[in-house]
């Protein structure tokens, strides 16, 4: 099973996420946490957002766009949704024999 | 806010130039909780070790003095906390392996800490240094220093020779007198090693004229020997507790004169034995080109060191608590010290010296965590040591 996003350590699960956010169009940061709180319920706090901003922008996952007074829209580049789909792919394969074997017991 | 547009500063500069002004405008429209502030700390902790946003003049600036600097904050924090253990534990009572065995009290935790493993840690990262100092003279024919390092080591054993106990026997039990030899023995080998590198170093730096690190070696040295002046004068006006005291006509003792000077050295260097393995370090680690590699057997000296201040902080911390709800309060008197409310117990301790070992335990963790970002040149040429 391939690794889940390797050498990002505690900023795995937040880079999904952005990159799920970025995915449906750019978004700057305050807009990534209110869509992420909408569609995974989960609150990603400034700290955690920037670290995983950071390290999504030095692998070229997502790109820094113009900024707009002191906010900065990011958008995904290509290989930003090459990797989500990867991992969206093994997550659902997860999904898919989890479900099944719970349906066993 | 304020709070967090200061947590905001620790984060590192490159980092800040980039990110700064979206988070504050993230935070801005965020409400701010306690989750947000341990988020942020997380945050600045990792952006510090993330190699994408260091500076080649970042905290410390050049790479080598980085290094320099690193290990001075380890000595001063040594320093410190000697300085302080040694004061705390003088006012509180003797300092004697006797008398405070190892259990459940706190205080000889914090005394055998102090008198027993930090000079340990001491011996080894000096006596690396005077391993090497002595190899390097011998590979290159500097008979000079070796001769040297003879006298010093000579020096030391004749010294500490003369309270070393001989033979087992009802006084002293064999496990008594292997401890004592091991002690001894290390007390020996500091001040012969101290010596050693202290002469070599020191006119090396001389000859450099560095006289700025010749000038801070000496205050460093002097400061524990400053904590032993203060308990002198205090066992001079009559408060309890033993003390080596060092009486004018004690080097006259004896016929023969070299005895007699030896053992005036060894009640002298007994007591500065640790402190002059600090100059000593002090003075190898300020010269033009210290080792990689004694920089690295000094940082795992440095980290069993911040474990072990930690350690005596909780003790000392826990102890003086204790004591200070058991005793009673104290307040201050001139001439008697200290008056009793209710009891007799010190409140200096609880807040002279917790503080004092806190910001010593703070300089250490910082440099611990600095010494994981420094990427050391290649390593140096041991000849160096000694150009």
């Amino acid at each position: 099973m391939p690794k889940h996003l390797p050498d990002l350590g505690r900023f795995s699960d937040p880079v999904m996420l952005i990159l799920s956010s970025l995915a449906g169009g750019p978004k700057h940061g305050y807009a990534m946490m209110e869509d992420i709180l909408q569609f995974s319920g989960t609150q990603l706090e400034p700290g955690t957002l920037y670290g995983a901003i950071g390290r999504l922008e030095q692998r070229g996952w997502i790109e820094a766009l113009e900024a707009e007074d002191r906010r900065r829209p990011y958008r995904i580049t290509a290989a930003g949704v090459a990797a989500l789909q990867k991992q969206l792919e093994t997550m659902s394969r997860i999904v898919s024999v989890g479900q099944q074997r719970i349906q066993i017991i | 806010m304020r709070v967090v547009i200061w947590i905001l500063k620790c984060y590192p500069r490159r980092w800040r130039e980039r990110y700064q002004e979206e988070m504050l405008a993230v935070l801005e429209q965020h409400t701010i909780s306690i989750m947000t502030i341990l988020d942020m700390v997380l945050g600045a902790l990792d952006a510090r070790l993330d190699p994408a946003y260091r500076t080649k003049e970042g905290f410390m600036f050049h790479k080598l003095r980085d290094t320099r600097t690193l290990v001075l904050m380890y000595i001063c924090t040594l320093v410190i906390f000697s300085f302080s253990v040694t004061l705390w534990t003088m006012l509180n009572g003797s300092l004697s392996f006797q008398d405070n065995p190892l259990g459940s009290s706190t205080e000889a935790i914090a005394s055998t800490i102090g008198a027993a493993i930090m000079p340990a840690l001491n011996l080894v990262a000096l006596l690396v240094t005077a391993v090497t100092l002595l190899i390097n003279a011998l590979k290159n024919r500097h008979f000079g220093i070796c001769l040297f390092a003879v006298v010093c080591f000579s020096l030391g054993i004749a010294g500490v020779s003369q309270v070393l106990p001989l033979s087992p026997g009802p006084d002293y039990p064999l496990l008594n007198l292997i401890f004592a030899w091991l002690f001894i023995g290390g007390i020996a080998l500091c001040v012969g090693a101290g010596l050693f590198v202290i002469g070599v170093k020191g006119l090396q730096a001389i000859r450099d004229r560095q006289w700025q690190s010749i000038g801070f070696a000496l205050v460093i040295g002097l400061l524990f020997p400053a904590g032993l002046i203060i308990y002198d004068l205090w066992g001079l006006a009559g408060s309890s507790g033993g003390t080596l005291r060092l009486s004018p006509g004690s080097f006259m003792v004896g016929n023969v004169i070299f005895g007699s000077l030896a053992v005036f050295i060894a009640f002298l260097l007994f007591e500065m034995a640790p402190y002059f393995v600090l100059g000593a370090l002090l003075l190898v680690l300020t010269s033009r080109t210290p080792s990689v590699r004694n920089w690295r057997v000094i940082r795992g000296s440095g980290i069993l060191f911040t474990i072990v201040m930690a350690i005596n902080l909780v003790t000392i911390v826990v102890w003086d608590i204790n004591r200070w709800l058991s005793g009673g309060v104290w307040i201050f008197n001139p001439k008697q010290g200290v008056w009793p409310l209710f009891g007799g117990q010190w409140i200096g301790p609880l807040i002279t010296n917790a503080l004092i070992l806190a910001i010593a335990l703070g300089f250490a963790l910082l440099a611990l965590i600095r010494s994981f970002l420094i990427q050391p040149e290649d390593e140096q040429p041991l000849e160096r040591l000694t150009a």
